[in-house]
Formats: structure tokens, C-alpha cells, sequence
């Protein structure tokens, strides 16, 4: 890198002195042409002379040459005298001009090096390529496995979801809005999942809020006037109508209600500053402060939001490990004063089974069932999370799990089947008989295990 | 006198500089309409779309109006449409539309998606009325005065500041 | 010097063995070889307007196909060349004529060289008049009073003028 910078002030030194060498030679040296032709007439004069006296001219010819050369030479002394004058004049300025050039040229060499000529900047292709993002065989293989059991089983709201939130993780942003725009319906306009459902059309539009998302949009608002990401895509649809007026103050507004430290906060302020300026407003006159910072805002909201996501896809992965771990860990300390928010615990339980911390979910899912002992899906959470891996024995904990499930909910399908298997494992067949018959009349006639469990109800015998 | 002469070729050169500054940075995409100013061309165009009659050069007299040349096939069209739509809805200007060499079923996928703006929308369908418009890419904007004739062209997709700066003030002074 | 010119050449012959890339597609070809000779007269005359700098018979534009059939059909239709030509610049504008026309926006550049011309051709025969006048009036030889400035200068040439003519060979 020295090197470099050593071979390019040495150019840059040897271009200033080329051009400054004629710049500072003392001007008695530059001979004015004036005075050369002068010089070069004399000369000619005398050589008329001269061939006039060898015979070579006749005196008529020689009369005629002396006249044009000597109008000539008269000329040219007249010249001379005028430079004579000036010369010392033009003598100054050239060493002014050999000043400024010296300090322009390598500043000028510099300011476009610097952005335009360094290797480490970024390349600048006519068109960035577009992979999708690198896909472990793993979640494709999950992620058919859902859609397959959905084809079975369409009235899976939470596996609508969860396919949904896969489709929009890969980019797949039409498939994702049309297995949100089903669990919108099986939830029956579910604020969060209507909002994920626009967000998505969105995205399937290349970032155009089209009518159904902007309605999509307008019903959250109505159902929750708070919600950012409803705010922020309408301010956008104004802003696509021309509307930037509407936009910079749908954004205002949302900007005032947000926690500074909200991740939303910075591109806010840049979607509004960008419009203002478009509009030729001071952006200061249109942005309002936000709200203090409170702790911790960013799962408040229920998970990340789609700005949230943005912001720390721009993050090195360490960053982001970091600051969802933050993120998390202010959500935990909030949960300790408010142990009762069983929601709270939930997400707390999915953030660390995400984080792949399985004990400190456990711990999390237990403090849910405790804040609300009553809740079957509560139960189910931390049953399914103590689930056996297969030909493994269940745990106590599991088994008591369950059996509370079956105590609020004397139908529940998985409950019956581990408690039916594990009394059959246990020898008490009687029991194991009564639970797998009553999981039989709560299974749709054409499911698949159906037949594998009357086989064991026959063993039973 | 013969300072001044020895300074030519600087100015001529500079001149010249001048003129490819210019020339470089004009648009090569922004092409003059041959069409300023004269009537629309004579067409008739079929319906696309249940209950939104066709176009022909009789429905653009009587009224100012817009005529949007698009296509579902073309992206600059959708990053508009919002705008054309805030345009009909919000400001009451008629918008017509030429579908440009598009399926019918494609443009009314096109228009269920993003909503239908369009008072009225022609298809055509190999694209040459587009030709007797001069059209020569979508998406493209033209508004039309009460006489039917073409008084602006717009070539792309139309922009918050092309509204507010020509189109709007145009169909304003119109109006009149 | 040497090395150009061997890379233009070689850039020369490259080109001569590319050939022109024939964008004209067999099923737009008319049946009469006459009038297809005429369209694909017309059709290298009329700039394909979305890529803006190949004629419609070079480009493979969905436009450029467009036209091209448009002018094949005009033909049929028993248009002449001209007719043609002018359908399509009623809708495009000359900007669709690879070749512009006269008009006076075109003027500089139809007729700009030859005014370069021109003048030049007027400054030197201003220059050769100036000189032929200078030697008639030499042939008269100097005045009384030229010949007195003349002699008071090669006066005080021989007092200094050694300087200049020696500041002279050095010059040369």
C-alpha cells in the first residue's frame, strides 16, 4: 500500500514539474517572437545586399525584396517594443499559476482517487445477482412435510402460520401471502397475522401496496391504531400515490409514538427526510422527536418487525447474535416483575428454543403453565417440548404434562396416545385400553394411524 | 486584433465543449412526439374487463382526460399504478387506458391485484394503435384535451414530481 | 505507431467476418421478392426506437418487429417508398429516419462543414490577397519615409542586434 502511495506522489511530482518547468523559466529567456523575426529580417536584408552585389538580383528585384522584408522587419520592431513592454507584465501571473498548480494538481489527483479509484470500494455492477438465500435441506424438507399435512389437514391455523413465515423467510412472498391470507381466515382477522399477510403482498408486488394490502392494512389499524408496521406500509402507499405530503405525515405521526430506540426510528427519519427534500420542505420542520427510549421496546410489539428484520440484516452475524440476545434478555428481566404475562413467557420460550438455549425455553414454558395452569395450549407447548425422541422412555415430568392436559382437556389427541402408550408399557392394559379407544373416536375416519392403533387396541386384548 | 484571433480556436473549442456537455446530458429515452398537438389517432379498441367499455377516439373528446399505455408484463406500469389510481380516485381526472400487447386474462389478473383506475381500457392486443400513438415502450402517459387532441406526452412511469410539475397544472389549465 | 494501426486492422477484419446479424425473422418475409427488397430497403432506413442506434432490419426488439411488419403490410397495401417512410413519421417523428432530414433543426448539421469550408476557404484567400498586395506594393519599393525608419533601426540593430541574431542561432 506505501508503495502505491510512493509510486503516485512520485507521478503526481513529475506531471507538477513538467508543467511548472515552462511556467518558472525566467522570462528574459523566452524569446518573444517578435524579436526573433527580427532577428531573421536583418539577416535577410543583408543578404539581399549581398546578392545584389554578386549579380544574382537585378537591382529591380532587389528593390522589391528589400521593400517586403523591410516592411516586414518594421513591423516586427514594432511588435517587439510592445513586448518588451508586456514582459515583464506576463512575467508575474505565470508564477501565481505555478503556485496554484502545484497545490491544485495533486489535491485534484486525490479527490478522484479517493472516491472513484480505490480497490476496496464496493463494485458496482450493472445489475447485483439475485440468489435466494441458501436453504438447508433440512427446513425444505420440513417445509414440504407442512405443506403435505395441510393438503390433509386445511384447517391448521397454527401450520398456516408457520408455512407462511417459511415462504416469506425464503423470499417466496406471493406463496406466503396466500398461506397467511388462510390463517387470516382460520383465525378470523387476526390483527398480527392480517398484518404479516399485507406485508407479504407487498413484498410479492416488489414493494407496491397494492388495494388489498392498503385494506389489509387499514383493518390492523382498526383493530390495533398502534400497530408500526400498519402505519409505516400506509405511509408508504401514500407516498406510491404521489401523496408525499399524506406520507411524511403518516410517518410523523408514527415517529412521535415510537421509542427513540426503536429500530424503525433511523429509517423512518430517512423516508421522511427523503420526501421532504422531494417536496422541498426543511426536514427539520417535519420530523418530530420520538418517544424516550423504553426498555425494551423491541419485543413489546410481539416479535420483530419487518423494519427490525431490516435493520439487522444490515448487522455482521455476530451483531445480530448479539442483539437478539438483548433483545431477549430485556424481555426475560421484564417478565421476572410480571411473571403473569403468560404470552411473554411463550415468546420468551420460542426466542430461546430459537437461540437454541432448549433448558432456558423449558424454564420459560414452565413459568407459562404456572401463570396460567388453565390453558390447554400452554400445556401442549411445554408437553411438546418435552416430547420423547423416538423408542425413548418418557420422562415423569412429560407424562404429569400430559396427564394435566388431559385433565383440562379430557379429548385431547396426544395426551390419550402417550398415556395410552405408556400404559400399555406398563402392563396396565385396561387403562391403555380405555385411552386408546376414546383417542379412536376423537380421529377422523380416514387418518392414517387409525389402523395401527386398532391393531395395538387387539393386542390389548 | 490578432490577440483575438489567436484566441479562436480556445473559443471554438470550448464551444464545442459546451455543446457535447449538453448533448451528453440529454436523455436519449426522452424523444420528441410527433404527435404534440394533433388529434388522436383514429382506433377502436375492445373491452377487457366486465364493465369497463372499450376505447375508441370518440370517448376522448368531450372532456380532459388521461391515456395510460400499459402492460401487466411491464414493472414501471405497477410502480404508477398506485399513482394514476390516487389520480382517478382522488383528484377525479378520467384516465383511459391502452392495453399494450398483453393476454387479456394476464391484464385482468394485472387489474385485480393492483385495482382498475381506468374509466375506460382498450386492448390492444399486437400493439398497433400503440403504433398510430407513436408509442414506443410502456408504460406511457398522454393527456388529451377536450377536442380529443394530444397535448402532452409523458414517456415511463410517472413520478409524484411529473404530476404535481406538468401533468396537474396541465390538465388545470385545460380545464378551464 | 505501428501497434494501432495493426489493431485496427485486426478490429477491421473482425468485423468483416461478423457480418450484419440479420434480425429479420423468415415468417415476416413477404412472398414477393421485389417488394421484400423494397422493405428491407426501408427497414434499414428507420431506427428501431428502442434501442435507438440499430435500424428496425438489425434489431431484435419486439417494436423493431413490429414495424417491420407494419412496413411490409404498407407495401402490400401498394404504399411507395415515401408513403411509408411518412406514415411512420407522422407517428414517430424524423427521429425514426436513421438518415435526418432537411429541416431547419438539421441545418448545422447538413450544412455546418460546408460553412467550415467556407470560412476557411475565405481566410485564405483573404491571406494570399494580403500577400499578393504586399508585393505589388514592394515592386514600388520603400517610401522616403519607410527607408529613414528602416535605416535608424539597422542602426541600432548593429549596436545590439549581435545579441539578438546570436539569441537567434540558438533558437534554431
Amino acid at each position: 500500500m506505501i508503495g502505491f502511495w510512493l509510486a503516485a506522489a512520485a507521478l503526481t511530482a513529475v506531471a507538477v514539474l513538467l508543467l511548472l518547468r515552462p511556467l518558472l523559466r525566467p522570462a528574459a529567456e523566452m524569446l518573444p517572437t517578435a524579436a526573433f523575426s527580427r532577428g531573421i529580417y536583418t539577416d535577410q536584408l543583408a543578404e539581399i545586399e549581398r546578392d545584389l552585389g554578386r549579380g544574382l538580383l537585378t537591382p529591380e528585384q532587389a528593390r522589391a525584396a528589400r521593400a517586403e522584408v523591410g516592411r516586414r522587419l518594421l513591423a516586427a520592431a514594432a511588435e517587439a517594443d510592445k513586448a518588451d513592454k508586456g514582459r515583464h507584465v506576463t512575467a508575474g501571473p505565470s508564477r501565481k499559476l505555478a503556485m496554484v498548480l502545484t497545490v491544485l494538481l495533486p489535491l485534484a489527483a486525490l479527490g478522484l482517487y479517493l472516491p472513484l479509484g480505490r480497490p476496496d470500494l464496493p463494485a458496482v455492477p450493472f445489475a447485483s445477482r439475485t440468489t435466494g438465500p441458501q436453504v438447508p435441506p433440512q427446513v425444505l424438507q420440513a417445509m414440504e412435510r407442512l405443506e403435505r399435512s395441510l393438503k390433509d389437514n386445511p384447517d391448521n391455523l397454527e401450520g398456516w402460520t408457520l408455512l407462511g413465515g417459511t415462504y416469506a423467510a425464503l423470499g417466496r412472498h406471493a406463496d406466503a401471502a396466500e398461506a397467511y391470507r388462510k390463517a387470516v381466515g382460520l383465525s378470523q382477522g387476526n390483527a398480527e397475522l392480517m398484518s404479516a399477510f399485507a406485508e407479504s403482498l407487498t413484498n410479492a408486488a416488489d414493494g407496491i401496496v397494492g388495494p388489498e394490502a392498503q385494506s389489509s392494512f387499514e383493518a390492523v389499524l382498526a383493530a390495533d391504531p398502534g400497530d408500526a408496521r400498519a402505519r409505516y406500509y400506509l405511509g408508504i402507499a401514500r407516498q406510491q400515490a404521489g401523496d408525499l405530503q399524506g406520507a411524511i405525515e403518516r410517518w410523523a405521526a408514527l415517529l412521535k409514538d415510537s421509542p427513540a430506540d426503536a429500530p424503525w426510528v433511523e429509517p423512518l427519519r430517512q423516508r421522511i427526510r427523503a420526501a421532504a427534500e422531494q417536496i422541498g420542505v426543511d426536514p427539520a420542520t417535519v420530523t418530530p422527536s420520538p418517544q424516550p427510549p423504553s426498555p425494551p421496546p423491541a419485543m413489546a410489539e410481539g416479535g420483530p418487525t419487518a423494519e427490525q428484520m431490516q435493520s439487522m440484516a444490515a448487522m455482521s452475524p455476530e451483531q445480530r447474535q448479539g442483539a437478539i440476545r438483548g433483545m431477549v434478555d430485556g424481555l426475560e428481566a421484564r417478565l421476572k416483575d410480571n411473571p403473569a404475562d403468560v404470552e411473554g413467557w411463550l415468546r420468551l420460550a420460542r426466542a430461546r428454543s430459537v437461540l437454541g438455549e432448549p433448558q432456558a425455553a423449558l424454564d420459560a414454558l414452565r413459568q407459562a403453565t404456572r401463570a396460567a395452569p388453565e390453558r390447554v395450549d400452554v400445556w401442549l407447548a411445554l408437553a411438546q417440548s418435552l416430547a420423547p425422541a423416538e423408542d425413548q422412555p418418557s420422562s415423569p415430568e412429560f407424562l404429569e404434562t400430559m396427564r394435566t392436559v388431559l385433565r383440562l382437556d379430557a379429548d385431547n389427541p396426544q395426551a390419550l396416545y402417550y398415556l395410552g402408550e405408556q400404559a400399555a408399557a406398563e402392563g396396565r392394559t385396561e387403562a391403555a385400553r380405555d385411552l386408546f379407544t376414546r383417542l379412536l373416536a376423537q380421529l377422523p375416519p380416514d387418518a392414517p394411524i387409525r389402523a395401527d392403533l386398532q391393531k395395538r387396541l387387539e393386542a390389548l386384548r | 486584433m490578432k490577440r483575438l484571433l489567436l484566441l479562436l480556436p480556445l473559443v471554438l473549442f470550448l464551444g464545442l465543449v459546451g455543446y457535447f456537455a449538453v448533448g451528453l446530458r440529454h436523455d436519449p429515452s426522452v424523444l420528441p412526439s410527433a404527435m404534440i398537438d394533433k388529434p388522436a389517432p383514429d382506433f377502436a379498441l375492445g373491452p377487457v374487463l366486465d364493465g369497463v367499455p372499450g376505447l375508441s377516439s370518440q370517448d376522448l373528446k368531450g372532456q380532459v382526460s388521461l391515456v395510460n399505455v400499459f402492460a401487466s408484463w411491464c414493472a414501471p406500469c405497477r410502480v404508477e399504478h398506485p399513482l394514476l389510481t390516487r389520480l382517478a380516485r382522488e383528484q377525479g381526472i378520467a384516465i383511459n387506458a391502452i392495453a399494450y400487447k398483453d393476454k387479456p386474462e394476464a391484464t385482468r389478473t394485472f387489474l385485480a391485484q393492483m385495482g382498475n383506475p381506468f374509466s375506460r381500457i382498450g386492448m390492444d392486443q399486437d400493439g398497433r394503435v400503440a403504433i398510430d400513438w407513436g408509442v414506443y415502450g410502456v408504460p406511457e402517459t398522454y393527456v388529451i384535451d377536450r377536442q380529443g387532441r394530444i397535448r402532452y406526452r409523458h414517456v415511463g412511469p410517472l413520478m409524484p414530481r411529473d404530476v404535481e410539475e406538468k401533468i396537474l397544472p396541465m390538465i388545470r389549465e385545460l380545464s378551464k | 505507431m505501428r501497434l494501432p494501426a495493426r489493431i485496427l486492422a485486426a478490429a477491421g477484419l473482425a468485423t468483416l467476418l461478423a457480418g450484419p446479424a440479420f434480425a429479420v425473422l423468415p415468417d415476416e418475409k413477404l412472398a414477393d421478392p421485389a417488394l421484400e427488397a423494397r422493405a428491407r430497403e426501408i427497414s434499414q432506413e428507420l431506427r428501431c426506437l428502442v434501442c435507438q442506434n440499430q435500424s428496425i432490419d438489425d434489431s431484435n426488439a419486439p417494436l423493431a418487429r413490429d414495424l417491420r411488419v407494419l412496413v411490409r403490410e404498407r407495401l402490400a397495401a401498394g404504399d411507395s417508398n415515401g408513403q411509408v417512410l411518412q406514415y411512420l413519421t407522422d407517428r414517430y417523428g424524423d427521429f425514426v429516419l436513421l438518415k435526418p432530414p432537411v429541416r431547419p433543426y438539421t441545418w448545422v448539421l447538413w450544412f455546418g462543414p460546408f460553412a467550415l469550408l467556407l470560412v476557411a476557404g475565405a481566410g485564405t484567400a483573404f491571406y494570399l490577397r494580403n500577400r499578393r498586395s504586399e508585393a505589388v506594393q514592394a515592386a514600388a519599393g520603400l517610401t522616403a519615409e519607410e527607408e529613414a525608419r528602416l535605416q535608424a533601426l539597422l542602426a541600432t540593430d548593429a549596436g545590439d542586434g549581435a545579441g539578438d541574431e546570436t539569441d537567434g542561432e540558438r533558437r534554431r
